[in-house]
């Protein structure tokens, strides 16, 4: 009976996974911690560092397990420093299978940091992402790699388990794997599939290892998931004293501050929210971009009141690692969903300029000019703030268009003439309103 | 033009302004002022009453037309306008909801007196 119990937890402990405890850390493949060690205690990482490596290798669908309660448990279970308590609490989330993205990207990442692939199932299901966009990830893991992870753990690619067909075989089926069973099955168990390759094509979508560079150059962006699939990622609530790994975020960090509301006609949701922009495949002209830059915030504010948070967070994640939005759209983006800062912090931004933001004037540049006062006076660092650059946009259309509240007039217009006091009392006020400024 | 017909000009006019505002084109959006304006001053020269038609575009979809709706029945409806404007105040929907917050503290200390 013993001698059972012994193999059962040997062949469980052979069996690849890509997070596991060891040397007093949980670890992701391909070996970058998720918890780190504060003073006797192991701490989990923040949920969006959870989550986002998580994610690469597991796909969206990550999201909506329990693995950042699971990955907080086997923290704790080491801190106890019961390392096999504490991989039980990880297998618990059941992330047996990589998502075809995931797959993909670990077939890139694998060669780049010179280790070997898991032999691990995959999930069928849509492609998100381009070669270009797996080669944005890779800069993020040889960062977080720690070259001391325990990698015999993690288990390896067995090749004699994964037969494939050859290069050049009929309809550009070489190196693929079968499709599913008959029933039609997601997930994949390519350790078990058979050699033969099917005589006819298969009607659903392929489902296969993408070797390195392998990955096609357009592939569609997946509808948005439905609204019932389960709840917000929950925001960070770590000791401030804590460092984390640096990914990116997995929720605006203001996504809570307006008031859930329903959508449809009648509430101040709106119309429903509708799918999201389409995130760029292409690199766009500048007006464009700001188009689709400008929509897509506008969206991510909607679908914040409407508690759409399932289409939220793949979105939020996706423009952080898409080719060439990560890039262009991005900061800006991430900006404009900044909280409100201290007049003296966005003074201090001021010195560092940064994409995604642009430097405000308190009171107007050319109202200033116009005044006669001086340009120590106006560009001095009182009146030079850091703001994000799409609600300094906006601002400034508040600025310039007719407005009931000054009798049909606009600020700027009715500012003219106005004391420099008048003009700083004045020009507070917006940067409040359109929350940049705290009150 | 019916009292329907100058509240569904009006918030045609009102989307149109939205729009502008998105795509950054403020002298449009400025003569769209003009004719909004021109619209409510109909309803207003024919009474109180014509004018408190607005209010059924408080649950208008577009933000931008209700918060039009809102500020131009502030004199004949003062308790439900400044409802719907901080409502939109507290949706964070820029840049509706910074015209609606400064809307609010410029009606506490009296630089916008509705009429």
């Amino acid at each position: 009976m013993h001698r059972f119990a012994n193999g059962l937890r040997e062949r469980a402990a052979a069996r690849p996974r890509t997070l596991i405890a060891a040397h007093g850390k949980v670890w992701i493949w391909p070996g970058i911690a998720l918890t780190s060690r504060y003073e006797s205690e192991i701490v989990a990482a923040s949920n969006e560092t959870i989550l986002f490596w998580i994610t690469r290798l597991h796909g969206p669908d990550a999201l909506y397990t329990n693995a950042v309660h699971f990955v907080e448990e086997a923290a704790r279970r080491l801190t106890r420093g019961d390392e096999d308590a504490a991989q039980r609490a990880l297998d618990a989330i059941g992330l047996k299978s990589l998502s075809l993205d995931g797959a993909a990207l670990m077939g890139r990442v694998a060669p780049h940091l010179g280790l070997k692939m898991l032999d691990l199932l995959v999930q069928s299901g849509p492609r998100c992402w381009r070669a270009r966009d797996i080669d944005v990830h890779l800069p993020f893991f040889a960062r977080h790699f720690d070259r001391a992870a325990p990698l015999a753990k993690f288990g390896t690619f067995d090749p004699l388990k994964h037969p494939r067909w050859p290069a050049g075989a009929p309809d550009s089926q070489g190196g693929e794997f079968a499709d599913a069973d008959e029933s039609g099955a997601a997930v994949i168990p390519v350790a078990t599939r058979g050699p033969k390759k099917p005589s006819v094509p298969p009607e659903k979508p392929g489902v296969r290892f993408v070797e390195p560079n392998e990955v096609p150059d357009k592939v569609p962006v997946p509808p948005p998931r439905p609204a019932n699939l389960g709840s917000t990622p929950v925001p960070p609530q770590r000791p401030a004293n804590l460092g984390s790994p640096a990914a990116p975020e997995t929720v605006p960090p203001n996504a809570q501050e307006p008031a859930p509301l329903e959508p449809g006609m009648g509430h101040n949701g709106g119309p429903p929210l509708g799918d999201p922009p389409e995130i760029p495949q292409e690199e766009l002209t500048e007006k464009a971009r700001n188009l689709f830059t400008k929509a897509a915030v506008r969206w991510i504010a909607r679908a914040l009141i409407l508690a759409a948070a399932p289409e939220l967070a793949p979105y939020w994640l996706a423009l952080q690692v898409g080719w060439w939005v990560a890039e262009a759209c991005w900061p800006y983006i991430k900006a404009y969903f900044q909280g409100p800062k201290t007049l003296e912090e966005l003074q201090a931004d001021a010195l560092n300029p940064e994409t995604g933001y642009d430097t405000h004037h308190f009171v107007e540049k050319g109202q200033a000019e116009k005044d006669g006062i001086p340009e120590s006076v106006w560009d001095g660092p009182e009146n030079r703030l850091r703001v994000p650059t799409l609600k300094h946009w906006q601002i400034t259309g508040w600025y310039m268009t007719k407005n009931d509240d000054y009798d049909g007039l606009s600020p700027r217009e009715y500012l003219k003439g106005k004391s420099w006091d008048e003009k700083m009392r004045l020009g507070r006020i917006p940067l409040v309103k359109f929350g940049v400024l705290k009150p | 033009m019916t009292n329907d017909q100058l509240v569904e000009r009006f918030a045609e006019i009102g989307i149109a302004q939205d729009e502008a505002l998105f795509h950054d084109q403020y002298a449009k959006f400025n003569r769209l002022y003009d004719q909004m304006d021109r619209t409510e001053r109909q309803l207003r020269a024919r009474g109180p009453d014509a004018r408190r038609s607005l209010m059924r575009l408080y649950d208008h979809p577009n933000l931008q037309v209700r918060l039009n709706a809102a500020k131009r029945t502030l004199a004949v409806a003062p308790f439900d306008a400044r409802r719907i404007i901080q409502e939109i105040a507290d949706s964070k929907l820029y840049p509706q909801a910074g015209d609606a917050g400064i809307c609010l503290s410029n009606l506490d200390d009296g630089t916008f007196k509705p009429k």
